[in-house]
């Protein structure tokens, strides 16, 4: 069963299903989403988190 | 009249529509840009090298798309000897579960999930998509580590009866 949910999730990645994205979309925000590879580049070693990673972020907030 | 994948048209129409899902796919694999590139590459080349075979009773395009794309990945991983650095979704010692998986799962597993409790359903996406570990989880969860096992057991019980059945 845990092949298959990590085969499963896989082609999400590749395949993009509507409603999945939804469910996954609610369990992240739910709970913080990981820190992609492109906003870790972002974060000086300090562990600060650059202006431009603020400025993204804030452009994602709902108005 | 027999329909033909393998010309000129198709193909452009091919790498129009699947480009930018094969490429997030790879960069969400491999880390190096430019490797990734050449990876991309490589998908495309064997796209296009396997058109003439392509049977769509078997499976559709975008599964065949994404089961050559899966596999060049794995190849680069192969190549480059660097099978350990392989992520945990692509290690796979035998392929047939992998030849069963299509896009009509992606429902049934939409569909089991909603069938969980918000827990459950939250602990399985976060631990099999995002990556995160049942510790993580855990922690924004505030809850201890032996109950999140403990629902991660239910909720894999749970869905193996749900997809399977």
């Amino acid at each position: 069963m845990k092949k298959k949910l990590y085969d499963l999730f896989d082609l999400q990645k590749f395949s993009g299903n509507k409603r999945l994205e939804g469910i996954i979309d609610d369990a992240e925000n739910r709970y913080g989403k990981a820190l992609s590879d492109d906003d870790l580049e972002l974060i000086s070693a300090a562990g600060e988190p650059s202006s431009a990673l603020i400025h993204a972020k804030n452009e994602d907030k709902p108005r | 009249m027999i329909e033909t994948y393998d010309n000129v048209e198709f193909k452009e129409r091919v790498y129009v529509e699947f480009k930018d899902r094969v490429t997030r796919y790879v960069r969400g694999k491999i880390s190096n840009e430019h490797d990734s590139e050449d990876v991309v590459s490589d998908v495309f080349v064997n796209v296009f090298n396997g058109l003439p075979d392509f049977d769509e009773k078997k499976a559709s395009l975008s599964t065949w798309i994404y089961a050559i794309t899966r596999n060049t990945v794995i190849d680069y991983f192969r190549a480059a000897n660097r099978l350990c650095e392989l992520p945990e979704e692509l290690c796979t010692e035998d392929d047939t579960e992998q030849n069963l998986i299509n896009s009509e799962m992606l429902e049934r597993l939409a569909s089991a999930l909603e069938r969980l409790s918000e827990r459950e359903g939250d602990i399985i996406v976060l631990h099999y998509y995002s990556g995160r570990t049942l510790k993580d989880i855990a922690q924004a969860m505030d809850i201890s580590y032996s109950y999140i096992k403990l629902l991660h057991s239910n909720a894999l019980k749970a869905l193996r009866k749900l997809i399977d059945e």
